[in-house]
């Protein structure tokens, strides 16, 4: 299933205008000039990794269409909504695999704001990847592992 | 003389030194017109009658902006392409573009946006507050985007000047000066080459760190969900993927009513259930099979590629680092040179590069000032735009107010729009330009297949391409760079979509030898659908230039001063 045509993301319409705004705009901002599509999935991402997903409130603004995703950006989508149900079928509902991922960018949005504005000392990309390194290290770990 | 009047043309122009003496032209003008007194009885001003259908005419066959493109120097074109006359490129290209009225309409808007602001008062507690902040704000933005352009044009008159020095440098054959110089202009090509692989590879090191993050923060679902799938494929979870018996081969047995063993399935009888049971089971997964099994191999992909992130990361690093040393070196050599221009025992030397030095550090210092005032602007741009929501927000909350949020709307979206519409046509201009300039100039260059491309980028900075691929504006020889002016102002011309005369006053001006009689040999196919009139002197004008051009001249005329009557005559020598 690639996303139907008319599939678009959304995103709370005052969220839009303050976090993805500024987070897009600043020039203190690592993610200037940044596309909202990647700041929507990074946004996602950390809402995933951090367990934290919260349901919309209106009203809502259309970020981009589901359709301007490449492949590999579509499946990270819906392997988070397949990991978050632990079943294959929630493939059959587009609406349902936007609603997880929204709900997660919804929570993560705010976290990424508190990471490059929050006044926190050091660069925001490089606690970002510190979150990330957690994993690299676990993946690392694992391969050792397997290997022998 | 027109019915026994003698008409008098007069040109006038307008200028002004400014306070650091420069001297800058305002205007230009020039009217026709005779006395209502023909004997001249008195020398009053109010005696002369103004013929203005002769402005109107030429105003008709050619508007005033853009005549410099069908009349004009052609010693001074060589101007159009040195570095900092991307201002003067813009500007043309403006011109051509005739869009004033729609600059008209945006100032016209804009003013009336401000107007129906200062009428709000007092509806909201907030409103007058609001209004106050965004006049004040809307102030320092016409200051600021006042600033910017003067520094604009000093950067770009330091820019002349540098190049003027420069090419001094160059034709000074004396104390190795000329190498010097030589070397000095490929290496600030390289720099500037490598200015733009840098931004090129520090744009490329945040690209990678952004998706490389996704996926990495996205690496636990997209494991779960690979061995989710790949537990269907191997069996281990049930039913699996893709299903072993086909929903379609078990539609069919329920639509004849019969098992392949025989036994009947009549409605409601437990064969049927049973089948129907299995067919609920598979029938979803058979819809997701295909998508699931591109997903498990999609998945695997990303999870190998970004096993890598760090080392790549390193990797890009690596080569930025590299790059940026690179530039280094080029400018540590850079300085070695001007020291050892400096060093030479020739005062003219020394001062013109002390010169050059100074307009260097300037230009640096103007473009630092103007990066952090456009910095300033699109900051406080981004506040009016907020301030602008929260007015009209404000109001909003008065429904008496209705009718002036609306108009506000209007006046706000349309002037967004307009210069929406202005970027665009100045867009599809340029590309016009590029496009027929490129025409031109392979058309008209001797050289056949040494260069492929003309390019004119969103900086209205112009570029040659080379067979290779290589940028090589800054190494066009004067009759190359004189070829390339030419075609500018003919694709300016073209394009303008007016069909008058061109006019060009001294074409051969700065050319020497055989680039000359190479130019020469391609006027022919220059403009070939226009009237072309050469304004052309004596020591342009050989013999061989002549016999190159003579299957497209038509009329031929010499201008003789005589000394005698203190008037040129007009001489014809070659009639068509």
């Amino acid at each position: 299933m690639v996303f139907s045509p008319e599939a678009v993301i959304r995103v709370e319409k005052k969220k839009r205008e303050k976090e993805y705004e500024e987070i897009s705009n600043s020039p203190h901002s690592p993610f200037r000039d940044a596309l909202f599509k990647d700041i929507f999935l990074v946004a996602m991402v950390i809402g995933h990794h951090r367990g934290i997903r919260s349901p919309l409130k209106g009203p809502y603004h259309d970020l981009f269409r589901a359709s301007v995703l490449n492949s590999n950006e579509e499946w990270l989508i819906k392997s988070i909504a397949i990991a978050e149900k632990g079943d294959l079928d929630v493939l059959l509902n587009e609406k349902e695999v936007l609603k997880i991922a929204e709900e997660y960018a919804n929570a993560g949005i705010l976290v990424l704001y508190d990471i490059i504005f929050g006044g926190a000392p050091g660069d925001p990309l490089k606690r970002i990847e510190a979150e990330a390194m957690e994993i690299i290290h676990t993946i690392s770990r694992s391969e050792e592992d397997e290997q022998g | 003389m027109i019915n026994n009047q003698i008409i008098f043309f007069e040109r006038t122009i307008c200028i002004s030194r400014s306070a650091d003496g420069r001297i800058e032209e305002h205007e230009k003008t020039w009217r026709a017109a005779y006395r209502i007194d023909k004997n001249w009885e008195s020398y009053s001003g109010l005696n002369w009658k103004e013929m203005t259908q002769f402005n109107n005419l030429v105003s008709h066959i050619l508007p005033k902006g853009i005549r410099s493109f069908f009349f004009f120097d052609g010693e001074r074109l060589d101007n159009f392409f040195r570095k900092g006359m991307e201002y003067e490129i813009k500007n043309a290209i403006m011109k051509v573009c005739q869009i004033e009225l729609l600059d008209r309409c945006i100032d016209h808007l804009t003013t009336k946006f401000k107007e129906l602001q200062r009428n709000i008062k007092g509806t909201t507690p907030d409103t007058d507050r609001i209004s106050k902040e965004i006049e004040i704000l809307s102030q320092s933005k016409e200051d600021l985007e006042s600033e910017i352009e003067k520094l604009s044009k000093k950067i770009e008159e330091a820019q002349r000047n540098k190049e003027d020095i420069e090419e001094k440098l160059r034709n000074y054959t004396r104390f190795n000066v000329q190498d010097l110089q030589s070397e000095r202009d490929w290496l600030e090509s390289e720099v500037d080459k490598l200015d733009e692989k840098i931004g090129k590879k520090e744009k490329e090191v945040k690209r990678h760190f952004i998706s490389g993050i996704i996926f990495l923060l996205g690496y636990d679902a997209l494991k779960k969900t690979y061995e989710l799938i790949d537990r269907k494929i191997k069996g281990v979870d049930q039913p699996p993927i893709p299903p072993d018996i086909k929903d379609k081969f078990l539609k069919d047995l329920l639509m004849h009513r019969r098992c392949i063993c025989g036994t009947e399935l009549s409605e409601g009888s437990l064969q049927r259930k049973a089948i129907e049971k299995l067919l609920n089971s598979i029938e979803p997964l058979s819809r997701i099979s295909d998508e699931a099994m591109d997903g498990y191999y999609k998945i695997s992909n990303i999870l190998d590629e970004y096993k890598r992130f760090t080392s790549k990361r390193k990797e890009l690093e690596e080569e930025y680092r590299e790059l940026i040393k690179e530039r280094k070196e080029k400018s540590q050599r850079l300085k070695e040179i001007s020291e050892k221009l400096k060093g030479i025992p020739v005062e003219e030397i020394q001062n013109l590069e002390n010169l050059r030095n100074s307009f260097e550090d300037e230009i640096r210092k103007c473009i630092a000032e103007r990066s952090q005032k456009e910095l300033q602007l699109k900051g406080v741009e981004d506040r009016i735009k907020i301030k602008n929501k929260e007015l009209l927000k404000e109001i909003e909350k008065d429904k008496k107010q209705r009718k002036l949020r609306l108009k506000l709307e209007l006046c706000e979206k349309s002037i967004e729009e307009l210069k929406n519409i202005k970027e665009e046509v100045a867009r599809s201009v340029r590309e016009e330009v590029e496009q027929k300039t490129k025409e031109y100039f392979l058309t008209l260059h001797w050289k056949k297949g040494a260069f492929k491309d003309i390019k004119i980028n969103d900086n209205y900075e112009i570029s040659v391409i080379s067979r290779l691929g290589t940028e090589c504006l800054g190494t066009l020889s004067a009759g190359e760079r004189q070829i390339l002016a030419l075609s500018f102002m003919a694709a300016l011309s073209s394009v303008s979509g007016f069909e008058a005369p061109v006019i060009i006053d001294t074409p051969l001006g700065r050319i020497s030898g055989e680039p000359k009689e190479k130019i020469a040999k391609s006027l022919p196919k220059y403009l070939q659908k226009t009237q072309l009139t050469l304004l052309i002197t004596d020591q342009e004008y050989t013999s061989t230039v002549r016999d190159n051009m003579k299957e497209r001249i038509g009329k031929e005329f010499e201008l003789r001063y005589n000394e005698d009557e203190i008037a040129t005559e007009i001489i014809e020598i070659r009639g068509g």
